[in-house]
């Protein structure tokens, strides 16, 4: 042993080759394979390429404005964009409220039921679509079978037609995440302590009462993060979606959203489209779609944060 | 945990609260008819989810004629050649085996690459350390398309496109973020006295890291690593970006090749066999470790 001074400066430097030689990999590995390309995008979405060529022709912001001016882009791509994250997002968030102030109040299959309904999260996108493909089918489908069966054949539609299938679509993507945000608001609601809600119903509060002006209060920051987390989520939604065309060269229109859309612009097969300068300037409409949509929530749902 | 009067099975081994009986106020009755609806959504929900399934499972032992002939019957005889095809003909062997080993290696790279910089950036403080910590958690809110075409082009260049190797880089690369966001968390909640002794008692700094601090995150690590290993096994997006001759397709890129040809074969049964090997290893592993999985892949939602 060494005099304790001596020993103590030699940890020190072991310390620095050791932070440094920790750092390292990771840093590499995420500037390289991340930052590079996340910079270089913002680049290449001001450019005119074809990809395969070293010339990127600059063109300011000529992407963006021919972008802005496509019908096709508004009348679908966005539509449908805007109609995944508004309209699924508010049916999603009013089933897992429900379903998740249903399975934390304490009965006895929680657990089951959460696992259930969570379970549609860990398959596969293509195997998930690939079964809805089937649910919806036209002659032998099972949800126009299942119609007929109980004797509603009046209803049976053709699911999957042009004018419908965004809804459909909707409906399975609803199937899909719901189970998500349910366990996501379960873990807020079962961090309440008990005597809070205790003493609110020695004060004579309802359940109604007792879940809108407690629960909901005291779960804000796990809720604000929730609603953040599910405007990224359905705006990448990606793979069901695609997969939707079984690939075709461009998915059929209800099922083109911006990461669709994008996707097929630069590496779309069939008729290879190869326009690398449009698909990410793309990117970079969805990368302020996801900074516009943080900044807004967070100061919709700014308020004091409960104590508890 | 909060109890309503409701069946005596409920209120069985609570926690000594006894329901008040004496006041019924409106709002009650609305709240226990809004109960009602939402009990029976939920349970007609899972009935749908497990009854869906089940039917794939089941109908992917049948014959293409059986399906079409009555959806709802149970297989005559199951039908294992379906499996056997999509396995061999359909080359979903090869997919199978290429998901796992590249899955596993990426998830093995990205715990040896992440939790010693997550462990730095946690519990060894310098000047900007915070300021790293945040460089790699940006990440997270930047949507992997933003980076697609520069990164594709950059793997064009080093030769790493169509290549397993190449996808399982951009896999480490593209999951970092998260990884080094729940792992410095967790490296903050564990204590630090062990790790000092430790010190103390003439450790180095990597035998502390690797005998003390590691060992005492691995559920952590656990965690970090089932969620990856979901995310990455259902990845689609990037092999399809990435890869593109049959040999090199993981499971995803096989199966949606069975769907595009499905249009010209109409052979749904192949599909659905097709489906249940890629559902089929998730679901095992879900049976026993649901809880794990669950928690895992919305960790970093709640515990951020």
């Amino acid at each position: 042993m060494g005099a304790y001074l001596s020993e103590g400066c030699m940890l020190k430097r072991n310390d620095k080759t050791f932070v440094i030689a920790c750092l390292v990999p990771a840093l590499v590995v995420y500037v390289v394979f991340f930052v590079f390309p996340a910079l270089a995008a913002l680049y290449v979405s001001l450019t005119d390429w074809s990809g395969f060529t070293p010339n990127l022709e600059f063109i300011g912001l000529r992407n963006f404005r021919e972008l802005f001016a496509d019908e096709h882009f508004w009348k679908v791509v966005i539509r449908n964009t805007l109609g995944i994250i508004f309209i699924g997002g508010a049916i999603i968030f009013a089933l897992a409220f429900l379903f998740s102030a249903i399975l934390s109040s304490g009965i006895k299959s929680k657990r089951l039921l959460r696992s259930i309904v969570f379970f549609p999260n860990i398959i596969n996108p293509i195997g998930l679509a690939v079964m809805w493909s089937f649910i919806y089918e036209h002659d032998s489908g099972l949800l126009n079978n299942f119609l007929r069966a109980i004797g509603l054949g009046g209803l049976a539609r053709t699911w999957a037609a042009p004018d419908r299938l965004f809804w459909s679509l909707l409906v399975a993507l609803v199937w899909i995440y719901v189970g998500f945000f349910v366990v996501i608001l379960m873990a807020g609601f079962d961090r309440i302590p008990n005597d809070v809600i205790e003493s609110a119903k020695i004060e004579g509060a309802n359940d109604v009462r007792i879940f809108f002006s407690i629960k909901v209060p005291m779960i804000w920051d796990v809720l604000t993060m929730a609603i953040v987390l599910w405007g990224i989520m359905a705006l990448k939604e990606f793979a069901f979606l695609y997969s939707w065309g079984g690939g075709q060269a461009m998915p059929p229109e209800g099922a083109q959203n911006l990461a669709v859309y994008m996707y097929v612009m630069a590496f779309g097969t069939r008729e290879p489209v190869y326009r690398m300068g449009y698909s990410t300037a793309m990117g970079v409409v969805m990368l302020i779609m996801v900074i516009l949509m943080v900044l807004i929530v967070r100061s919709l749902m700014r308020r004091e944060s409960v104590e508890y | 945990m909060y109890r309503k009067k409701q069946p005596s099975r409920m209120s069985r081994g609570g926690l000594g609260v006894t329901p008040e009986t004496g006041r019924v106020a409106a709002g009650d009755v609305g709240a226990r008819i809004v109960r009602i609806i939402g009990w029976i959504l939920i349970v007609g929900w899972s009935i749908f989810s497990i009854f869906a399934f089940a039917w794939v499972v089941m109908t992917s032992l049948k014959s293409n004629h059986e399906l079409f002939t009555n959806v709802w019957s149970l297989p005559k005889e199951p039908q294992w050649s379906n499996y056997v095809k999509v396995w061999t003909l359909s080359q979903l062997g090869t997919g199978f085996a290429n998901s796992m080993l590249l899955v596993l290696s990426s998830v093995a790279v990205l715990v040896v690459v992440a939790s010693p910089a997550a462990y730095v950036l946690a519990r060894k403080p310098f000047k900007g350390s915070d300021a790293l910590t945040n460089f790699f958690t940006f990440g997270m809110g930047i949507p992997s398309q933003l980076l697609l075409v520069p990164l594709f082009f950059l793997m064009f260049k080093m030769k790493l496109v169509d290549s397993l190797f190449g996808l399982a880089i951009v896999y480490v690369a593209l999951s970092l973020p998260f990884t080094i966001f729940y792992l410095v968390g967790f490296f903050r909640t564990l204590p630090g006295e062990l790790e000092e002794a430790a010190m103390i008692d003439g450790c180095t700094s990597f035998q502390a890291f690797s005998r003390i601090m590691l060992p005492l995150a691995s559920p952590g690590v656990l965690t970090v690593s089932i969620f990856n290993f979901l995310f990455l096994w259902n990845d689609f997006l990037l092999a399809l970006t990435f890869l593109s001759s049959n040999d090199k397709f993981t499971l995803s890129l096989g199966l949606f090749g069975l769907k595009g040809t499905m249009q010209y074969t109409g052979d749904w049964v192949g599909l659905f066999a097709g489906f249940t090997l890629i559902m089929l290893p998730i679901l095992i592993v879900y049976l026993f470790l649901s809880n794990q999985m669950v928690e895992g892949l919305t960790a970093g939602a709640t515990k951020g």
